[in-house]
Order: structure tokens, then sequence, then C-alpha cells
């Protein structure tokens, strides 16, 4: 973390307008990135950053640029605002198990330039809500399965067994994609 | 198949970074504005806290100035009401005070009561110990004097006891020989019966025998052995010795004696009247001025007496008292005056002398006197000359009283009569004379002679005897100490100058004080 970002973030925290939007600007896309990922369509994923982004703000002062980088503090609050939106309207079923067709996907590079980042993120919109979260968890975000575990109140199986299914069922729609 | 998994995963996480920056990858535009706001707002970023407090505080500071103004005008409104409640509360608050203080005050009085009649239960029960105390002692008192009667009493007993087993023992003994002695009688008279009836044979065969002398020279022979034996009997039978009785009141009383007091000494104080009376003689006297003059004097004598009480109420007393008295009269007397007398001193002056003569029942005394006529001062034969004349006699007199007394009564208190006789002696220590003469309201000087001269004897002193007798009371004030006191009527055997005076001198009364110990 540079120490122009800090003496920005130390500008927002006394009230500098100019500051603000600035900060504001800069990580932007970068959060409404993981709202997207978290979110099964597109206006849960701006419901989710709008709660996100506010609450990044209000929590500011508790930031400690000693412990980390504001780009990791501020990634796990839009995950834990994804995880209580997601608790909150799509939780019952996000742990179910689906009957899925295995296949294999050629993961050739002529294959992988083709598909573009907004592709793969609809394609990560379409899995189930359990699915999703633990594949963005785990394979994004980097949660170890102890912690998604904790986090989402579940068993550790059941975190491995939801991130086995989520890459499956991601390979079969990659494979009907392609 | 696992490894294309992993693979998948590694794939979905590097393309997440490949944007292109597309519309598609930001919110959209009223999101994005609708964020801005928010953040934006003084409330929001990182100064929420702040202020929320500041909020927080100016809502208090509105609430207490809203709070403020509402107390103030319920006091402005409240304010009458409040006072009369005020006005009300004091006057209650004055009437409980004043009962407070009646109540108060009236505790105080019943204090002050009850603490004086603490002190007084105090006291009397200090008195009633004292009495109690002097009570215990009174009683030890009694206690140990009936114990010591009762000891007393309980070895005459023991004496007596001891006395009636040694008659018994004398008793037994007398028996004895009583018998003893009767059955020599009875020898006796046997064998003086066999002396008769061998007489009266002697008389009948021989009649005439001379043996008859010899039985009676031999009776008489047995006399002595009769009285030995009554001396005997009186020898066994000693009187018995009296036990002292003991009177009942005696052993209840404090001030019981075991013994009578026979001896008592003590000071004894009396005073008496002494009569003086003086007949002076001046020549060239007129015959209107007055010749004789009478002083009276109390005379104070003070000694010791001793007594001796030889038998019950009887007391033989003898003493001795000393007093020194000075007795002292005034004389005018006035004359005519006379130059025949006037004679011219060795120092040239003139003096007209004239001889002056005092006599008292114990002495008679003369002396010159003379006048200086000075230059300035011319008598004649017109003139009439006054004279005042002092004269004061210094006496003593020793008192030695022999006399019995008669006390009765059995209290503290004893009656006594009194009487005796008492040797005097009175003695002239010292004389005094003074003399002022004035002629027309002037002094004149005078001249006297040096000594006086008495005219009866060298040594005025006049020993004579006296009797006395009266009443008086005598008081046990302590154990053993007893005060008296008595009224004497006494007279005297005086020889005097002449006996001009002497029924004067002779008889008066005489009051005695004395203060005894008696043992």
């Amino acid at each position: 973390m540079n120490q122009q970002e800090i003496q920005l973030i130390q500008k927002v925290r006394s009230g500098n307008q100019k500051a603000i939007q600035a900060l504001y600007g800069k990580y932007e896309p970068h959060w409404f990135r993981v709202c997207l990922r978290y979110g099964r369509n597109r206006d849960e994923a701006q419901d989710i950053f709008q709660e996100g982004a506010i609450k990044v703000f209000q929590a500011l002062r508790q930031f400690d640029s000693n412990r980390g980088a504001f780009s990791t503090w501020s990634n796990r609050i839009f995950v834990n605002i994804a995880l209580k939106y997601l608790k909150k309207y799509q939780w019952q079923q996000s742990f179910e198990d689906l009957s899925m067709v295995a296949g294999e996907v050629d993961w050739q590079e002529s294959i992988i330039g083709r598909i573009t980042a907004k592709e793969l993120i609809e394609l990560i919109q379409q899995l189930p809500s359990g699915y999703r979260v633990v594949f963005n968890m785990y394979e994004i975000e980097g949660y170890t399965h102890k912690e998604i575990a904790a986090e989402l109140n579940i068993s550790v199986g059941t975190s491995k067994s939801q991130l086995f299914k989520a890459k499956k069922m991601l390979q079969q729609k990659l494979k009907v994609l392609f | 198949m696992d490894d294309n998994y992993n693979k998948l995963g590694d794939f979905f996480k590097n393309k997440m970074d490949d944007f292109d920056g597309s519309e598609w990858e930001r919110p959209d535009a009223d999101i994005r504005q609708n964020v801005l706001n928010k953040i934006t707002e003084p409330t929001a970023v990182g100064m929420k806290g702040t202020m929320a407090n500041a909020k927080i505080f100016l809502g208090a500071m509105a609430a207490m100035l809203l709070f403020s103004f509402l107390s103030i005008g319920y006091l402005f409104f409240e304010n009458k009401e409040l006072n009369q409640k005020i006005q009300l509360k004091n006057l209650q608050y004055e009437e409980e005070k004043l009962k407070s203080e009646k109540a108060i005050a009236s505790l105080e009085e019943r204090t002050i009561e009850l603490k004086k009649k603490i002190e007084s239960s105090i006291q009397e029960r200090k008195i009633w110990k004292q009495e109690q105390e002097i009570l215990s002692n009174n009683k030890n008192d009694i206690l140990n004097q009936y114990q010591n009667i009762k000891s007393k009493y309980k070895k005459e007993v023991d004496q007596n006891e001891q006395y009636v087993l040694e008659i018994k023992k004398q008793k037994e003994r007398v028996n004895i020989l009583t018998s003893e002695r009767n059955q020599l009688t009875q020898n006796i008279n046997e064998y003086i019966s066999l002396l008769e009836t061998k007489k009266e044979t002697e008389n009948i065969d021989n009649k005439q025998t001379p043996s008859i002398k010899n039985t009676n020279e031999q009776y008489g022979n047995l006399m002595p052995l009769g009285n030995h034996l009554l001396a005997t009997n009186s020898k066994l039978f000693p009187k018995r010795p009296i036990i002292e009785k003991i009177k009942k009141s005696e052993i209840v009383s404090p001030h019981f004696k075991y013994k009578r007091n026979k001896f008592d000494i003590g000071y004894e104080y009396s005073t008496q009247k002494f009569e003086w009376l003086v007949d002076r003689s001046f020549e060239k006297e007129l015959e209107s001025s007055k010749n004789i003059s009478k002083s009276d004097k109390y005379i104070h004598l003070q000694g010791v007496n001793l007594g001796y009480s030889p038998h019950k109420n009887w007391w033989l007393r003898i003493g001795i008292k000393y007093g020194k008295f000075d007795v002292e009269q005034f004389q005018y007397l006035s004359w005519v005056y006379d130059d025949e007398n006037e004679e011219e001193r060795p120092d040239g002056e003139i003096y007209n002398q004239f001889n002056m003569g005092i006599e008292s029942p114990y002495l008679e005394t003369s002396r010159d006197v003379g006048i200086k006529i000075s230059d300035d001062l011319e008598l004649g034969e017109e003139d009439i000359l006054d004279m005042r004349i002092y004269e004061k006699q210094k006496l003593s007199l020793l008192q030695i009283p022999l006399g019995v007394e008669y006390a009765f009564g059995k209290n503290k208190w004893q009656w006594l009569i009194q009487g005796g006789a008492q040797w005097n002696r009175l003695s002239f220590l010292e004389n005094e004379f003074d003399a002022v003469v004035a002629v027309r309201g002037e002094e004149i000087e005078i001249w006297e002679d040096e000594e006086d001269e008495r005219l009866d004897k060298e040594i005025p002193v006049f020993n004579y005897a006296g009797i006395y007798a009266g009443l008086g009371v005598d008081y046990e004030l302590f154990k053993n100490i007893h005060i008296r006191g008595a009224l004497n009527y006494k007279y005297d055997f005086i020889n005097t100058y002449d006996n001009k005076f002497s029924n004067s001198a002779k008889i008066g009364t005489v009051f005695k004080l004395g203060l005894n110990y008696r043992f």
C-alpha cells in the first residue's frame, strides 16, 4: 500500500469531499466485480454494491493500514455484505445437490482466449447460490474450506463438495457454451 | 478430473482481472450517484460518529433549554402558591418551634426538680449511712462492753463454782470431824457418867472421897479439846466473798463504769465583787464637797483544784487560786485659796503646799501636794481652787479553799452542795496618784511628793480566813471530763485598817466555773 493511498484515506476520514470521490472512483469497478460474482444478476449486484460501498466509508475509521491493504479490507466488507444479502434472500436452496452431467472441457488456449470476463461472470451468476458463494470464496477470494465453513456455518465437507459441484457445473456450462 | 477442476479455478481467477472498462463493469449511473450522495454526506464517511455526537449534544442542549424555559415558567406561575405554602409552612414551623421550646422548658424544669430530688436523696442517704455507721459503732461498743461484763461475770461464776466445790469438800471433812467429835463427846459423856457413877459409889462406900476434885480437874482438862473442835468448825466455814452486784442498767448502758472514780483534778475560775471605799481628808476642803467615795470592782481568780471521794457521793476538795486586779477612783474637791502656806522653793519658785490624806479599808496614805504660784497668777482669798484626783491601786489575791461537797444524781447531770473554808492573802502591789488643780478655769502647775507615806504598815499585806457555802451543778461533757459551775456565798474574817468599812468587804457572792478530769 503506497503512501499516497494512505494520505488519501486520511483525507477521506477528515471529510474531504474530493478525496471521497477519488477513493470511490478508484475502487468502484473492483468492488462492483465482486458484487457481480456474488449476485445472481446485475440488480442483485447493484443492491450489494450500494450497501457495501456505504458500509466501507462508514467503517473507514476502523481500517488499519499496518494490518493489510485497503483493497483486501474493503473486499472482505463486500463479501460479508453479499453473504448477508444472500442469506437473507436465497439461502434456503443454497446447498441443495443438483444432478449434473459430468463432462470434460478442452482447455486449449484457443478456446480460453475467446471467453470474456463478462461471460465468465454470467456463468458464475447462473450457479446456485451455495455453489457460487463457495466457488467465489475459495477460488477467487482465496478462503480456505475451514474459513468458509465457519463463515457460512456449514461443515468443511459441505464446503468441499459444494466447490466440487460448482466447478463441475461450470465445466458443463463451458462445454455447452463452447 | 480433479486436475481439470483445478485448472477451472485458476482460469476463472485469472479471467476475473481481465476487464475492459466497459459500462457493464460499473454500476448504473443512478446507483453510482446515489452511492456518491450517501458517502459524501457530512454524516457519512468516517464522520458519522463525530457528527452523531454533535447532534446528540445539540439535541441535549435544546432539551435542556426547553426544560429550563418550562421550569422557569412553571416556577413563575407556581411562585405565589409556593410562597403561600412556604408561609404556611413557616407558621406551622413557628408553632411547632414554640411547642418544642415549651416542652423543652418543661423538661428542663422537670430535670432541675429531679436533680434536686436526687441530690436530696443522696444527702439523705449520706446522713442515713452516717447514722448507720454511728449505730454500728455504738452497737460494737455495747457488744464489747457486754462481752467484757459477760466474761467477768463468767469468771466470777467459775470462781463461785470452785468455791462451792471447795465448800462441799470442806463439808465432807466437817461431817467426818463432826462424827468424830460426836463420838468423842459420847465417849466423854460416857466417861463422865462413869466417873459420876464411880463418885456416887465411893460416896456410898467411903462417905468422903477427894476424887471428885480430881474428876472435875479431869473434866476441865477436856474443855480445850471442845474449844479446839469449835475453832476447827469456824475455820472450815470461812465467810463467803461477796460478789459485786451488776445492775442491769449498767450492762446495757454505754457509760457503764466498772469502778467508781475517786479522784479528780481540774481548772477553776471564779469571780467575785470587791468593794473599795475611800475616805479622803483634806483640811481646807469646803463642806459641800463629798469626802467618801465607793468603787466596785469584779475581780477574777484562776487556779487548780483537787478532789477526793472517800465515800459514794461525797467529795473533799482543796485548791489554790490567784489573781491580780486594779481598783481606781476619781475624786473632785474644791477649797478657798489660803496664802498662809506659801513658801519659796530653793529654785526660787513660790509654791502653796497642802497635805492630803486618803483612807481605804486596808490602808491610809498621806501626801503633800503644792501648786506653783507664778508671777502672773494673782491669787487671793476670794479664789476657789478646784482639784481632780485620780488614784489607782494595784492588788493581788491568793486564795486556798478547803471544802466538802455532796453530789447527787445518777445521770450525766449532778447537783452539788458545797461548803468549806478558805485562806486569803491580799497584797498591795503599787499605787498611782495624779492630781490636776485649776483656778478660774485655768490649770495650775502642781508639785507633789515622790513617795507617798503609808501610815499603817511597812508592807501592806492582809491574811484572813473565810467560809463559803453554795450550790452547783456538774455535767459529764465527755468520758471522765466534767464541767462544773457553782454559786457560793462567802463571809471573810478580815481585819482591816480599823474595821471602819468591814461590812462591805466581808460579805459577797462568788461564781465559780471549772473543768475537771476524773480518774
